[in-house]
């Protein structure tokens, strides 16, 4: 178990024409499931590969326990890597894919042994130890890739989308399966994903990329419910959050087309978005805002409707478990402390006692 | 009816590749007045092992076929040790890099061998390894290697770098993961090079002639050169069809044992993670 950190780190690629990471300072907590969130090509797996030490920073320091591990190997940095492909050996049987690293590492024999039907055993690939990796499904392998890193007992796990490769039900089963299994080890534990229901169901703790940096980090729940940005906003949530354009003068919020006009307690004045997600809409009059629309659309999921209603210019999301019926007038509200505001400019969230 | 007309003209193209290897086992069974009778006789009358008694008896011809076997196997394994090494390396470079580096040693595999004799001599003398198994070897390594550089970094660079780094992280040494990863990997690539690069040392002629000079340390071309017979004018057909007959059989078991991982690596080429 140990402290990873990263400290003004930066990395490009192609001699600096493309910049994978900039800036990057972040600390991941001691034997936590640590989620690194974010939509492809934002640098994710690069973070993991300069923890793991495939990649060198072209600044900054790597620190693992509060050591700078910037020229150590990776094999001296005590971690171990699930590849996004498994990346398994696919000339040795899955008990020697399991117990290589162990043998390397000088163990004797009957230790590796007991190890690897260990680990084996709680992964329920027992029975498949003496097979070729090309002789598995897909979830199998995925297994052994894990079981590969398990045997090893490292300070720091790294996941790179080791989900990303299985059909729906099996990722629904192995989601819940390496909580557990990583929650009684207490390890630290980098978990890459661009999928953010796996973030916010697995992590204890989640940090939310974009184009080379860190937007925001902190536990899901916190991140969900106080976005420091649109990003942040806009990428979690199972369904997508509703974005007003509009201004802020004296204190009270115009929309665009001129149609939603309330107060708020925002000083700034200019142009921000208003952002409100569809489960904080009611289909009633109970809160303070009204918003008054057309139903346009209605979308079904399970016990649940996500229905669009078209007020003025803009098109609401609204999640409810009623039916209403389409092309009808809607009565609906939300309340105040419910709207995230954001900067139109750089998408930074406004906050009531900004100044 | 198109298959019929397939099969005929494939079976013509056969005939016309392997009509002088068939001669040349009949003319190697005839006995020695058949072989020069006119008209000719194209299938022995009587079948004899006379000719390749010869080859045996009037020379050393074992030694020959050893001594092919010591250079063409010395040097097939050190071409594909030193040509690993290097394709590995090549592999850690970034590709444009790698493929510049490449380029520069085709240019050296450009010059014919028979140019390339002299200076050899010239520099093996001065290492006092002519006539040195050795030297042939080191010869004919420098001649391969740029081609079998060129076929390993292909099949190391198709392996998934994921792969490597794996095995990186699981503890192997640079050594560990060419030998215990890249090669076992890329066995088929291993035994194709392998099987030409022993055919090019097993045919050569100009280099094993300048550089072993030697009676004893003839290799089977220049033994088969060497063979005559009681004047300058008579050539003994039948023994030199004989011999080339017998030293051909090494190289047919060597590709018929390698074939087995040639083409495991045809169907068994694709690999998912
Ligand atoms: N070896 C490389 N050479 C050049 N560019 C690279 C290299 N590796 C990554 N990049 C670039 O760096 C950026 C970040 O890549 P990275 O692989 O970290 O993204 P990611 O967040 O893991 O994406 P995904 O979710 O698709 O895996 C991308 O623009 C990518 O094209
Ligand atoms: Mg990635």
């Amino acid at each position: 178990m140990a402290e990873v950190e990263l400290k003004n780190v930066i990395k490009s690629f192609m001699g600096g024409k493309i910049t994978a990471l900039q800036d990057i300072n972040l600390k991941i907590p001691n034997g936590m499931f640590t989620s690194i969130l974010g939509p492809s090509g934002c640098g994710k797996t690069t973070l993991l590969r300069l923890v793991a030490g495939l990649e060198k920073p072209d600044a900054g320091e790597v620190l693992i326990r509060d050591s700078v591990v910037n020229d150590v190997s990776p094999r001296e940095r005590n971690i171990a890597m699930v590849f996004q492909n498994y990346a398994l050996y696919p000339h040795k049987r899955v008990f020697e894919n399991m117990a290589i690293g162990l043998r390397l590492r000088g163990y004797p024999e009957h230790d590796i042994k007991k190890k690897v039907v260990g680990v084996a055993r709680m992964l329920k690939i027992e029975d498949f130890m003496e097979r070729y990796p090309k002789q598995l499904s897909g979830g199998q392998q995925q297994r052994v890739a894990l079981g590969r890193a398990l045997v090893r007992e490292p300070e720091v796990f790294l996941l790179d989308e080791p989900l990303s490769n299985l059909d729906a039900q099996v990722r629904e089963v192995t989601r819940t399966e390496l909580k557990r299994l990583f929650k009684d080890l207490q390890a630290t534990v980098i978990y890459v994903t661009h999928d953010q229901t796996e973030a916010m169901m697995m992590s204890d703790f989640v940090v939310v990329m974009n184009h080379g940096t860190v937007k925001q980090t902190g536990e899901p729940i916190s991140i969900y419910n106080d976005p420091d940005h649109r990003f942040v906003a806009e990428f979690l949530g199972t369904h997508r959050i509703n974005l007003l354009h509009g201004r802020i003068e004296q204190a009270k919020f115009i929309s665009d087309d001129g149609f939603i006009v309330f107060d708020t307690k925002i000083k700034t004045q200019g142009n921000v978005l208003a952002g409100i997600r569809p489960e904080h809409i009611l289909l009633s009059t109970h809160k303070e805002i009204p918003l008054k629309g057309i139903s346009v659309l209605i979308e079904t999921i399970g016990s649940t409707h996500l229905v669009s209603v078209r007020v003025g210019e803009n098109e609401f999301k609204i999640l409810t478990a009623e039916t209403p019926n389409l092309q009808k007038q809607i009565m609906a509200s939300f309340s105040l402390h419910d709207v995230y505001f954001f900067d139109d400019q750089s998408g930074r969230r406004l906050r009531p006692d900004f100044f | 009816m198109k298959k019929i007309l397939l099969y005929i003209l494939m079976g013509l193209v056969i005939l016309y590749c392997l009509f002088p290897f068939f001669w040349t086992i009949l003319t190697a069974l005839k006995p020695s007045d058949e072989v020069f009778s006119l008209p000719v006789i194209y299938l022995p009358k009587t079948l004899s092992l006379e000719n390749s008694e010869n080859v045996f008896s009037k020379r050393p011809f074992g030694r020959y076929i050893l001594n092919s076997l010591i250079v063409a196997g010395g040097a097939t394994a050190l071409t594909l040790w030193v040509a690993s090494l290097i394709a590995f390396h090549l592999r850690s470079l970034d590709l444009k890099k790698a493929t510049r580096i490449q380029r520069g040693l085709l240019i050296g595999a450009i010059i014919p061998p028979a140019l390339l004799a002299i200076p050899f001599f010239v520099v093996l003398a001065k290492l006092m390894l002519v006539n040195h198994y050795f030297g042939l070897i080191l010869a004919y390594a420098a001649l391969n290697l740029p081609f079998a550089v060129w076929m390993l970094h292909a099949a190391f660079r198709q392996l998934p770098k994921e792969l490597d780094e794996a095995a990186l992280m699981d503890g192997f040494s640079p050594m560990g993961r060419l030998f215990k990863i890249f090669m076992p990997l890329s066995r088929p690539t291993l035994s194709i090079t392998g099987v030409l690069v022993f055919i090019f040392c097993w045919n050569e002629f100009i280099l094993a002639l300048t550089l072993m000079p030697s009676q004893l340390k003839y290799t089977v071309p220049v033994g088969i050169s060497m063979l005559s017979g009681a004047s300058v004018y008579e050539i003994p057909w039948g023994e030199i069809n004989a011999a080339v007959t017998l030293t051909t059989i090494p190289v047919i078991l060597i590709i018929a044992v390698l074939q087995r991982w040639v083409i495991e690596g045809l169907t068994t080429g694709a690999m998912k993670g």
